[in-house]
């Protein structure tokens, strides 16, 4: 066997190899994308048209040269096909597992493939062959069959429409993309460019076929495409894949901010279809100003968002729009990423309200265990139950089980209130129509339900009458239980529109009737336990009158035997006798003026007189009446009052005299030797302090913690008192809180002790 | 107690329902050298004083039928006793601590015999 090498022969043969190595390479890529099957189909046809040219060009008979062109009759017929398919695959079309559509495309080239291997029966592809000598090479001239023009016709048709086709798609994709797929379809064009110049004769050979030599530079480009450019792995297809699959909505803009492209979320966000959208101006789709896209592309402002009105209620999206720019930097479009946020905003808004609700009820917790006055527990309740639900106005009803009605005992008209609605119902009393059974056994309405709608089917006629009087469309009604007992209904009232409540509403009303269910009953509770502590103070208060007028005969028949001219000298054992009797009802005397102060203190009854006097004249008083007893324990009683003392002071007299009397009985009692002070000097402009100093046993730390408490005394300050039930101090310490002063002790054990009260002077 | 008639000593009127008190009220006003009356409620009390003017009035505030606050009134209300000395004896300190600028003085239970001899002796002018 003979053969020729030359430049063309190399040309050819390393386009055969380009070709080769590209099916091998993209077969090992198959699973990057539908489109990659077709396209190996592709380069192994190319491959063997190519290898197949370049051994029947390397050949010198004719009978092997012939042979050779029908082999490359597999890629040649082949060629055309795959193009279309990889195109179509490329673009999107699903094609390729369509058996018989693939079928379809392969009828013509397996009819041409029968009659190329059929030619010396038929000639239907070539009428001759003969060899021809050109520019020093030995090349085959043919002269063509019919079949051979069909065959011509059916490849420029399919490779023109696969043509087209990527054509279309590097116009409806992003900038960026457009140049790389412009080159790979360079690819195709050469080829087609080459067989046209060889079929039309019209090349420096015209002998020569230049279409598998323009394969080199086929390959070449499409090598640079899957290396250099990978398109293969990260191919527009997938990126279409993703873009139609994502649930947020792309568009693509030109500059003229018109639809160039759209996903199929985006069809779906603008509720339209694709056709009736594209090339259509954005904005008025979005139902948005001329400047949204300017708005939303300010530097730092990319993600914004926007409301659109989708027809049940509104939508929320997050927007985002990035610049589309091309190698040199210029602008060629955005493209628009619509992500539907309406759900996490409704979340959010849910989240807000709950809030919102909780801390309603936390304030209204708070507001119902800051008072214990009936009254402004129930204002406050009315209050917050029409402000926690954003009602009109609401009313605190209380129970009279026995008489069979409800009176109103608190209400509250929010600034939405109608005018009707704000006609008060304070005090007034309704009969009862709701059925006060057990606790889960309410009935607040006939249908049994908390809501009632003034238009509803149900609602009696006196009830709809009484209720459109004050505008309103809708009630809530709530029983108010504590501890199992009904106290009342909360009532919240609808003025503007017939309302449902949600849910999350009826749960925090309940929440807050419950609540105020419990302050309720709590300040019946404190109001009960008021009238018991009144009721204690009174009994005593008669108690200890009723005690006074046997004292009293004690008292004045006992004297009257020591110093009645009726009676004789009694003998000195009865004296002491009677001493002793006298003295005690002079203790038992006193002990009851405390427990008398004791309980007029505690019942509030305890008033004092507004009258001014002299301290000179009080002093006086405390001396005359306390200096006996301080003589008779051996001790001296001092006084001194400063010369700025003024002459009259405004109070009481005969409390401060009740205060410091008991400051210096308790001195003399604890004193065993020394002296006892009272002190009188002013202590600052507005005020003037009495202070009595004793040279006693002194008070420890301890003691003075607790001395002014009721009932109590300290061990050894009061260890041996005779009188009084430990109430003395307590009670000169509620009396100058009553005066408005203070009451302060230093003291320090063995040091003995001051206590220093001072008063208002006015 | 010496008959009244011909009595020259200033009238005192003791108006106290408990009957033991009151004679004890009785003696020490006596000794002061008073002529003495004792009323047991309020209703023979003012009867008595619509005859008569006394110089001194020991009224007790809780009476029967009558209370001592209203005689006090009635005679506070009439000029006739624009001169009589009243001493309220109270076992309520706070009650007749409200009407001690009303009346002379006001006591409060139990009372000294002592106190009240001297007292009377104080007031007799």
């Amino acid at each position: 066997m003979n053969w020729q090498f030359n430049l063309v022969t190399l040309a050819v043969s390393i386009s055969a190899l380009v070709a080769i190595s590209l099916a091998i390479y993209a077969w090992r890529l198959r699973a990057a994308g539908y489109w990659v099957k077709p396209f190996v189909l592709l380069a192994s046809a190319l491959a063997i048209w190519s290898a197949g040219y370049a051994v029947e060009f390397s050949t010198l008979e004719l009978s092997t040269k012939i042979i050779w062109i029908k082999i490359q009759y597999l890629g040649i017929v082949t060629t055309p096909v795959a193009w279309f398919l990889f195109a179509m695959q490329y673009s999107g079309r699903q094609v390729w597992r369509e058996r018989r559509y693939i079928a379809a495309l392969f009828v013509i080239p397996i009819i041409t493939l029968f009659f190329v291997f059929t030619n010396e029966a038929y000639h239907l592809i070539w009428t001759q062959f003969s060899l021809v000598v050109s520019h020093s090479m030995l090349i085959t001239d043919v002269e063509y069959g019919t079949w051979f023009w069909v065959h011509s016709a059916y490849s420029y048709v399919l490779m023109l429409a696969g043509t087209i086709i990527l054509l279309r798609r590097l116009r409806r994709f992003p900038a960026i993309h457009g140049w790389q797929i412009g080159i790979m379809l360079l690819a195709p064009i050469v080829p087609l460019l080459g067989n046209g110049v060889y079929l039309s004769g019209l090349g420096p050979i015209p002998e020569l076929d230049l279409t598998p030599s323009s394969f080199v530079v086929s390959g070449i480009i499409f090598a640079w495409g899957i290396f250099r450019l990978h398109l293969f792995k990260i191919g527009p297809v997938a990126r279409r894949t993703v873009v139609e699959n994502m649930s947020d909505g792309m568009i693509v803009l030109n500059l003229e901010n018109q639809i160039m492209d759209v996903n199929s979320a985006a069809v779906t966000i603008l509720g339209k279809e694709t056709a009736d959208i594209m090339e259509q101006s954005i904005e008025p789709l979005l139902n948005n100003g001329p400047d949204l896209v300017a708005q939303f592309e300010k530097p730092g402002q990319d993600n914004g968002k926007i409301v659109l009105d989708i027809e049940e209620g509104q939508q929320w999206f997050e927007i985002q729009i990035s610049p589309i720019r091309d190698a040199i930097q210029n602008l060629r479009g955005r493209v628009m990423v619509l992500r539907d946020i309406t759900e996490r905003k409704r979340s959010e808004a849910l989240l807000a309200q709950q809030n919102q609700m909780l801390q309603t009820l936390n304030q209204f917790s708070q507001a119902m265990s800051s008072s214990l006055d009936l009254q402004t527990l129930l204002s406050t309740a009315a209050k917050s139950a029409t402000e926690a639900i954003g009602a009109t106005s609401a009313y605190i009803n209380g129970l009279d089980l026995e008489r069979g009605t409800i009176t109103v005992l608190s209400e509250y008209f929010a600034p939405t209130a109608s005018p009707n609605e704000r006609v008060s119902n304070l005090g007034k009393i309704y009969p009862l129509e709701i059925d006060f059974g057990p606790p889960n056994e309410w009935r607040l309405n006939p249908a049994g339900k908390y809501v009632t709608h003034v238009d509803e089917v149900g609602v009696s006629e006196k009830t709809r009458t009484h209720l459109e009087q004050y505008d309103v469309k809708t009630v809530l009604n709530i029983p108010l239980y504590a501890k199992g007992k009904p106290l009342g209904t909360l009532e919240v009232w609808e003025s503007r529109y017939k309302r449902v409540f949600k849910n999350e509403e009826l749960s925090l009303m309940l929440e807050i009737a419950r609540q105020i269910a419990l302050a309720m009953d709590n300040a019946y509770l404190y109001e009960h336990a008021l009238a018991v502590n009144r009721l204690k103070s009174s009994i005593l208060t008669r108690v200890s009158h009723e005690l006074r007028t046997p004292l009293g005969v004690i008292k004045l028949y006992g004297e009257m035997m020591q110093y009645s001219q009726k009676f004789e000298t009694l003998p000195e054992e009865s004296q002491s006798a009677l001493g002793k009797i006298l003295e005690s009802v002079e203790d038992l005397t006193f002990q009851i003026e405390e427990l008398l102060d004791q309980s007029a203190l505690d019942a509030d009854t305890l008033v004092l007189r507004e009258d001014s006097f002299s301290p000179a004249k009080l002093l006086e008083k405390v001396y005359t009446q306390m200096n006996l007893m301080a003589k008779q324990k051996g001790l001296v009683l001092n006084l001194t009052m400063a010369p700025d003392m003024p002459e009259i002071i405004e109070g009481d007299m005969n409390r401060i005299q009740q205060i410091l009397i008991n400051l210096v009985g308790n001195a003399i009692k604890f004193t065993k030797e020394g002296t006892v002070q009272i002190d009188f000097c002013l202590h600052d402009n507005h005020q003037w302090a009495m202070r009595v100093s004793d040279t006693g046993p002194g008070i420890s730390s301890e003691e003075q913690a607790y001395i002014f408490e009721p009932f109590r005394q300290g061990q050894h300050y009061f260890s041996n008192a005779r009188t009084g039930v430990g109430l003395g101090l307590s009670i000169v310490t509620q009396l100058v809180d009553l005066m408005d002063g203070r009451i302060t002790l230093e003291s320090e054990v063995g040091q003995g002790s001051t206590f220093t009260v001072i008063l208002p002077l006015n | 107690m010496t008959d009244t008639f011909f009595d020259e000593r200033p009238l005192a009127l003791v108006i106290e329902d408990d009957k033991a008190l009151a004679s004890g009220f009785a003696v020490a006003i006596d000794e002061a050298g008073y002529n003495t009356k004792i009323f047991n409620d309020g209703q023979a009390a003012l009867d008595s004083l619509a005859s008569a003017v006394p110089a001194l009035v020991l009224l007790d505030l809780n009476l029967p039928f009558i209370s001592g606050e209203e005689i006090l009134r009635q005679m506070k209300a009439d000029q006739r006793f624009a001169r009589t000395k009243i001493v309220i004896v109270s076992a309520n300190s706070t009650w007749g601590s409200y009407l001690q600028d009303e009346v002379t003085i006001v006591l409060t239970k139990p009372v000294g015999f002592r106190l009240l001899r001297d007292l009377a002796i104080r007031l007799y002018s």
